[in-house]
């Protein structure tokens, strides 16, 4: 990329000034306090300006900054957006020590680390609070480590702030950065820990009790993935009304409430599955897409109507129109399915969003989008309004794929149209998950959320709209209470079974002198404000017309002292005149590329002798906007690469990132563009091995068992049932012969009765990922009719295993 | 910079963005990718005067015109203009009407409503099983557009 050779941000022997990132999580109860600390030394002899683009949690509440330099502690504080621009820049100017950090988006921040003099090293800390992600007895915990490239239209490029667009769309590397992570986790939990695992790296753990600390494993980690820790605890989550002093002596209360929902059932929907087929779902995302997909096809009901969107930089749909769910469909569908790949380009999420606001379900059937993406769009805001739109008549389950997800727009998309979102990283089960939503989706007979405050005055709440209630799922609501007394709040909807109505103690007297709640608050209440407003905030444009939703998100994030799209942090290291004699050069900080990326780590590791070492490409792309991920679609329209694929040299094969590493230049991603073009990538397809789930075969027994399981419940004496039953044939003859009538009848009976108690008996531990698809088939049976009574032939299945 | 120029007072950062309509944070990236020139001398004295105003506003013409920002530092500045870039229509939706047909809508065509959409695909279903005559005969379109057409 010539642009950046030329302002000498990278390439050219410069040595890149950050040199590690340490990110410490502290983490009991239902929130974490998160420390990033990032270490920056300029080994030139020149004076530098760092600039470091990085993502957070979309949740967190950044409420600390400070900076370590030269045996001082600068403590930086939450100004105006361009007032702390420009203090910076003037500091810069006067050749004082600067620092700024700005939200670029909710998930994505800049640091620009200024007039870091030759040898001179600098800490920059930031700190955060976060709510954490509970479900029933789980808590997960995600943090990211390094931005995905991602596809910006090229109407939306032209109109950004270039300067924006530049810190979301940082330089990439697929070689590694010469720098890289620590990361620690204490986890504190109310009672004992049953599990804990993290699926994403290697990491130590120590686990006693409700205590448990982990630590990444390995030195020269990279960032190029997201962290993940999964803990199961030995007993469900509790309500709790969690209050503390705000900073005015009034009381903030965090409300947190785990609503048992079992009993609601869900009724026949339209289900729409939108499929990311962008280049960048390439290699195992677009497997584990496929994978889910066909899970959820099969816990569709009869009754149920679906239609499959594939989308790219174009999109398509499966049928013409919403289908009934059948065993054709389902088998015509499921066929398709296995023959998608990630080959449509671009990342369009616009246009089927709009195309499902235009039309309606057909049948009136409630209407449940479920999203697979790895959500690396630019255009998250316009996205966002659609789906508002959309909120109307449909609720999208959006699932989060990949090992570096752009978590603010899966939960986002979902969070605004009452739905939930799962991620599922590369090394975790889909199954547990798909079900999750699935039985998520019987929420939708809920209305009417309210929150009864009982005698308590309050003068904020957040959110305001409340979101849905989802089975064992952690529902949270804040609120400032200036006034009243109430020893009990309660939570209230309307069912179908009637009022429904969850109260949680609440004690006033004992307020806790923790920051964490009123600053949670304050997020909550601004995060509101900036999905509720839709625009471009952020951009120099929309910066410009200031406005009541604008103000109201600068009066909170300065009051409670937070990050916002309105407000940065900015600390100045006053130094003595004449300290610096030159300007600052800029120094613009490479990611790593994401892990698996568009398949190009593998199709490194299965065509690195093929390419030649260093290989540059050349972006396609003749027209289109500033920054990376140029506006492929409509470029590549008019020009059709040649041979659009990133060039994988050796350097891109995952190196250590040892302090001495320095990057290649050519292991500089121009050739991202490559993937976000129409053609098929023939590196992807070269990188998806023929793994057994592509010939439709699924690896694991379970997904195998339940994979033949037919439409209306039942399943095939197929090879797959027989196999995993290890039933003795002539006792499964038998059985069809006492059964009786229609042949084939009976032996559905004989295989759905073999495949539950298969079910039951190796599969008890994974329950919640087939209790959906027994209960179908249990309802299959109930209508059939058997000559014993079903218990008589259940328990001749159990004793024929 | 020409004489005249040299005389008027220099502006400073904030200025020129409001002159210019864009951000301070805009002005300074400008001038590090080496878009503009740099400021006019250092430290508390330095300042922008009218030219880099007008630096400004061409990268902003040349950018909305489609040129990647990379393109337009390596421009000279008394380049010609540039024609503007063709976009052809992009591709946005693509339906299945029967197997192995679709119907491709570009952008800015209005899709047309789920039961028109319906017809075609039965239409086109009918045409190419070769029972068009029989279909048309039978059901022929209320909205008469294709009358006459029926019979292939």
């Amino acid at each position: 990329m010539k642009n950046v050779e030329a302002g000498g941000l990278f390439a050219g022997g410069k040595r890149v000034p950050l040199r590690g990132v340490s990110i410490d999580v502290k983490a009991s109860g239902v929130a974490g306090q998160v420390t990033v600390a990032q270490r920056y030394c300029n080994e030139e002899k020149v004076p530098v300006e760092a600039v470091y683009s990085f993502p957070l949690q979309e949740s967190a509440a950044v409420s600390g900054f400070e900076v370590e330099i030269g045996g001082r502690r600068i403590v930086g504080k939450v100004e105006e957006r361009e007032k702390a621009f420009e203090q910076y820049d003037d500091a810069m100017a006067q050749g004082h020590g600067a620092f700024l950090v700005d939200q670029d988006r909710p998930n994505i921040f800049t640091a620009s680390v200024g007039n870091l003099l030759p040898q001179q090293e600098a800490i920059v800390r930031l700190s955060y609070v976060t709510e954490l992600e509970q479900t029933k007895d789980s808590i997960r915990l995600l943090i990211p480590t390094t931005i995905s490239p991602r596809y910006i239209p090229a109407d939306v490029a032209r109109e950004m702030d270039p300067a924006e667009l530049d810190h979301v769309t940082p330089p990439t590397v697929a070689g590694g950065v010469p720098y890289g992570l620590k990361l620690s986790v204490d986890f504190q939990a109310p009672c004992e820990i049953a599990e804990i695992s993290c699926p994403s790296h290697p990491a130590s753990t120590r686990l006693s009790g409700r205590s448990a600390q982990v630590e990444l494993m390995g030195s020269n980690i990279q960032l190029d993935q997201d962290f993940v820790l999964n803990i199961t605890l030995a007993q469900s989550h509790q309500a709790s009304a969690i209050v503390a002093r705000d900073g005015d002596g009034v009381r903030a209360a965090m409300i947190n409430l785990f609503p048992d929902l079992s009993s609601l059932k869900r009724g026949p929907c339209e289900f729409i599955f939108i499929v990311d087929r962008s280049g960048s779902m390439g290699g195992t995302s677009i497997q584990q897409a496929r994978n889910a997909l066909l899970l959820a096809l099969r816990s569709l009901e009869e009754g149920d109507s679906f239609n499959v969107i594939g989308f790219g930089d174009s999109y398509e749909t499966m049928f013409t129109k919403s289908v009934a769910y059948s065993q054709s469909t389902l088998d015509e569908a499921s066929k398709k399915i296995a023959g998608m790949d990630a080959n449509l380009g671009g990342t369009e999420l616009l246009a089927p969003l709009n195309f499902l606001a235009g039309s309606r379900a057909e049948s009136n059937l409630p209407r449940q989008i479920v999203l697979l993406t790895d959500g690396q769009v630019g255009n998250e805001a316009q996205c966002l309004e659609v789906a508002a739109k959309l909120a109307a008549n449909a609720r999208i389950f959006g699932f989060g794929i990949g090992h570096g997800v752009s978590e603010h727009l899966v939960r986002g998309l979902s969070r605004a149209t009452n739905g939930q979102a799962e991620f599922i990283h590369p090394n975790e089960r889909i199954e547990p998950k798909v079900m999750r939503q699935f039985s998520r989706m019987a929420s939708g007979a809920l209305t009417n959320v309210r929150v009864d405050f009982g005698g308590l005055k309050t003068d904020l709440v957040a959110p305001a709209q409340l979101p849905q209630l989802f089975d064992g799922d952690r529902f949270t609501v804040y609120a400032r209470i200036v006034g009243g007394a109430a020893n009990e709040i309660a939570i209230t909807a309307d069912s179908p079974n009637g009022a429904l109505r969850f109260p949680v103690k609440i004690d006033l007297e004992k307020p806790a002198d923790d920051r964490a709640v009123p600053v949670l608050m304050a997020r909550k209440a601004i995060q509101e404000l900036e999905e509720g407003r839709g625009g471009l905030l952020g951009s120099a444009q929309s910066n410009r017309k200031e406005n009541a939703t604008r103000s109201r998100i600068l009066e909170l994030a300065v009051r409670y002292q937070i990050m916002s799209s309105a407000t940065s942090f900015v600390a100045v290291e006053e130094r003595q005149a004449g300290t610096q004699t030159q300007a600052a050069e800029l120094r613009r900080v490479p990611v790593a590329l994401t892990k698996g990326w568009g398949a190009v780590e593998e199709s490194c590791d299965l065509s690195l002798q093929a390419m030649p070492r260093m290989a540059k490409m050349k972006a396609a792309f003749p027209a289109g906007g500033a920054g990376m991920p140029p506006p492929a679609p409509r470029a590549a329209a008019c020009a059709p690469m040649q041979a659009p694929i990133p060039a994988p040299s050796s350097a891109m094969k995952f190196e250590s990132a040892s302090e001495s590493a320095e990057p290649a230049e050519g292991s500089m991603l121009s050739s991202i563009t490559g993937f976000f073009g129409r053609a098929k990538s023939a590196v992807a397809g070269a990188a998806m091995p023929a793994t057994a789930d592509r010939a439709g075969e699924p690896a694991d027994p379970l997904l195998k068992l339940t994979s033949s399981q037919r439409a209306d419940g039942s399943f095939d004496l197929s090879a797959s049932v027989l196999e995993a039953s290890k039933a003795n044939r002539k006792k499964i003859d038998a059985a069809i012969k006492q059964l009786g009538g229609d042949k084939a009848q009976a032996e559905r009976i004989t295989s759905t009765l073999l495949a539950l108690a298969v079910l039951e008996r190796d599969f008890a531990d994974r329950r919640d990922e087939w209790k959906m698809i027994a209960d179908k088939a249990e309802r299959w049976l109930s209508k059939q009719k058997l000559p014993a009574g079903a218990a008589d032939w259940k328990s001749w299945a159990k004793s024929a295993l | 910079m020409n004489a005249e120029d040299a005389d008027a007072p220099l502006l400073t950062i904030g200025q020129l963005a409001e002159q210019t309509g864009v951000s301070r944070r805009t002005v300074r990236y400008y001038v590090q990718r080496g878009l503009i020139d740099p400021p006019v001398g250092r430290g508390r004295g330095s300042g922008y005067t009218a030219q880099h105003a007008a630096q400004i506003q061409r990268v902003i013409r040349l950018q909305r015109e489609g040129l990647p920002l990379e393109n337009i530092a390596e421009l000279p500045a008394d380049a010609a203009p540039i024609p503007p870039v063709v976009v052809q229509p992009q591709l946005i939706m693509r339906l299945p009407l029967a197997d192995g047909v679709r119907l491709e809508l570009d952008a800015g065509a209005s899709v047309p409503d789920a039961k028109t959409l319906d017809r075609l695909a039965e239409a086109c279903r009918a045409i190419l099983s070769g029972d068009a005559a029989n279909e048309f005969n039978h059901r022929p379109f209320d909205d008469g557009h294709i009358d006459g057409e029926g019979t292939v």
